[in-house]
């Protein structure tokens, strides 16, 4: 549970940050995870530095998204972004739900409700993404057999011929080779 | 029946991309349930982002079809990110090698799209100057930060009839942040291309984008001679690769050698395209059809279907004989293949021990 002095602080290592229109897209490298922020979500989290509490969050966020964002959704946005963990430190354990967030602050939710979501591959067989899943030694064999009874380094991951030789990959988006 | 549905799929396939990769292209007409049927198929063969900068924006974007294509707008455009800084990794190190590298296909191609994430890829391929294949090996040894698949052609012999200092000198420089990466010219990367993609029996449409894209977008000093080649052959392979793309998915092919060639494509060529889409899997990148034949031994009905499916492989077959995309049947060209991989069958009950592509005992620390 994060103590009310501690103030929440963006992870900025080991993430890959795009923009996309209104929504920030953000990958997390390490957990091979893949999130997208809409613009207050965005704009609560590029506030987190460390220093500012939930009303000097909500401030900060509005000049950004350019609109109101109150305390209620301040909390949300940090619940979700501790969950999708994207704030360094302790996750903030509050119970808040979409809905009952919706209902605190109103109509006015509709604009300023702060999302995260998880992206997920369109299909099952298009696992989170990179990276591969060679494994050293083991990602190149000679044979199918070979490499896929070495267990291809996990989940998803598939045993193919390419170049004289086979390997084992995860596939992305579609199969390898593109 | 089978065929008619397969046909089918395929021209579904072809209706959703035609002009996709345009800004401001045509809208999409396409029955809801005809998409989500193909669905699996777009998103399996890499082109759910271009379906997605097609449908945004329509009602089509509002339904769970269209939120799958939007996920992977979201995913490649990502990876795209991701791939921008591993290829950064892999071209410091071969810098600091010495080595000299030409990007290829990947990330080459995907910076003429209107966004580099509407075209995905997995590896990076690069052509290196013949001979220095030992170096680079050692260069990459070390697992990258990011970890991804590099293929490293050592010299361009099996991708191209050019020799790599004809190449280099047509290459040029681009931007990739602080780095510049040399590149193919674009008369040899479209040439490149359109072979590799013929190659491969053009069963990802992403492929015939890429030559729609190079066309529509080249140069207006963009030379036809270069970029056809001085093999004969090849030339006329080139050209029909482009026609595909001009009568499959409505590539603007006017004034270039190929603009009376769409019309005269063999039909066989077409349902084969067609049918290789509705596959959505090609055979080229799957082990050798004796290992896979040997792996089903125990059920001739999967025996069977292997077979028949390395046998339907028309396009692929008249490349490896050196024939032409004429009207004439493919069955020959299809037993001549067969016949030329022989030895492939005989080299399989007799492969030593697996190859290496990293030495366990490579230097430990990288240069990047």
């Amino acid at each position: 549970m994060r103590q009310d002095s501690e103030q929440s602080r963006a992870r900025t290592s080991g993430l890959v940050v795009k923009g996309v229109g209104e929504e920030l897209l953000v990958y997390d490298l390490a957990r091979h995870r893949a999130h997208s922020l809409n613009r207050v979500a965005a704009a609560v989290w590029r506030a987190c530095d460390g220093t500012r509490g939930v009303a000097a969050l909500g401030q900060a966020a509005s000049r950004e998204s350019g609109q109101a964002v109150p305390a209620e959704a301040v909390r949300y946005a940090l619940q979700s972004l501790g969950r999708a963990q994207l704030l360094e430190g302790p996750v903030e354990e509050g119970g808040l739900t979409r809905r009952e967030v919706m209902a605190r602050l109103g109509t006015a939710a509709a604009v300023a409700l702060p999302l995260v979501t998880t992206i997920i591959a369109p299909t099952a067989a298009q696992a989170q993404s990179p990276p591969p899943c060679l494994k050293e030694n083991e990602g190149v064999c000679a044979t199918a057999a070979q490499c896929c009874a070495n267990g291809c380094g996990g989940a998803n991951c598939v045993c193919v011929f390419s170049k004289d030789r086979f390997r084992c990959v995860r596939p992305t988006i579609g199969d390898p080779k593109q | 029946m089978q065929h008619v549905t397969t046909h089918r799929t395929g021209g579904i396939i072809a209706q959703v991309l035609a002009g996709a990769w345009r800004t401001g292209g045509p809208p999409l007409e396409v029955e809801p349930e005809d998409l989500q049927r193909v669905a699996p198929l777009l998103h399996q063969t890499g082109t759910g982002a271009l379906v997605w900068w097609r449908v945004r924006g329509t009602a089509l974007a509002d339904t769970e079809t269209g939120d799958g294509f939007h996920q992977a707008y979201r995913l490649h455009t990502l990876e795209a990110e991701i791939h921008a800084l591993r290829l950064n990794d892999v071209l410091c190190r071969l810098d600091a090698a010495g080595i000299d590298a030409l990007l290829i296909k990947g990330w080459a191609i995907a910076r003429r799209y209107p966004e580099v994430g509407l075209r995905p890829y997995t590896d990076l391929d690069l052509i290196i100057r013949p001979g220095q294949g030992e170096a680079a090996q050692g260069a990459l040894a070390v697992p990258l930060a990011l970890e991804g698949p590099v293929d490293v052609h050592d010299g361009p012999s099996r991708v191209d009839a050019l020799g790599f200092e004809q190449l280099a000198e047509r290459s040029e420089a681009v931007s990739l942040g602080d780095r510049l990466v040399r590149i193919l010219g674009a008369e040899d990367h479209l040439r490149l291309l359109a072979l590799h993609a013929l190659r491969h029996g053009v069963f990802r449409p992403i492929w015939l984008i890429d030559l729609a894209v190079c066309v529509e977008g080249r140069s207006s000093g963009f030379d036809w001679e270069r970029c056809l080649g001085p093999v004969p052959r090849q030339r006329e392979w080139v050209i029909d690769a482009i026609a595909l793309a001009a009568r499959l998915l409505g590539a603007h092919v006017e004034d270039t050698p190929a603009a009376g060639r769409a019309g005269t494509l063999p039909d066989w060529l077409i349902r084969a395209v067609l049918r290789n889409w509705a596959r959505g899997t090609g055979t080229s990148h799957l082990e050798p059809v004796f290992d896979a034949l040997l792996a089903r031994l125990r059920s001739p009905r999967l025996a069977w279907a292997e077979a028949r499916r390395r046998w339907d492989r028309p396009i692929e077959a008249t490349l490896e004989v050196g024939g032409p995309f004429n009207h004439l049947p493919r069955w020959p060209f299809q037993m001549v293949a067969v016949a030329r991989r022989t030895p492939e069958w005989r080299e399989a009950l007799r492969r030593p021990t697996a190859p290496r592509w990293r030495d366990p005992g490579a230097r430990q620390t990288a240069p990047c």
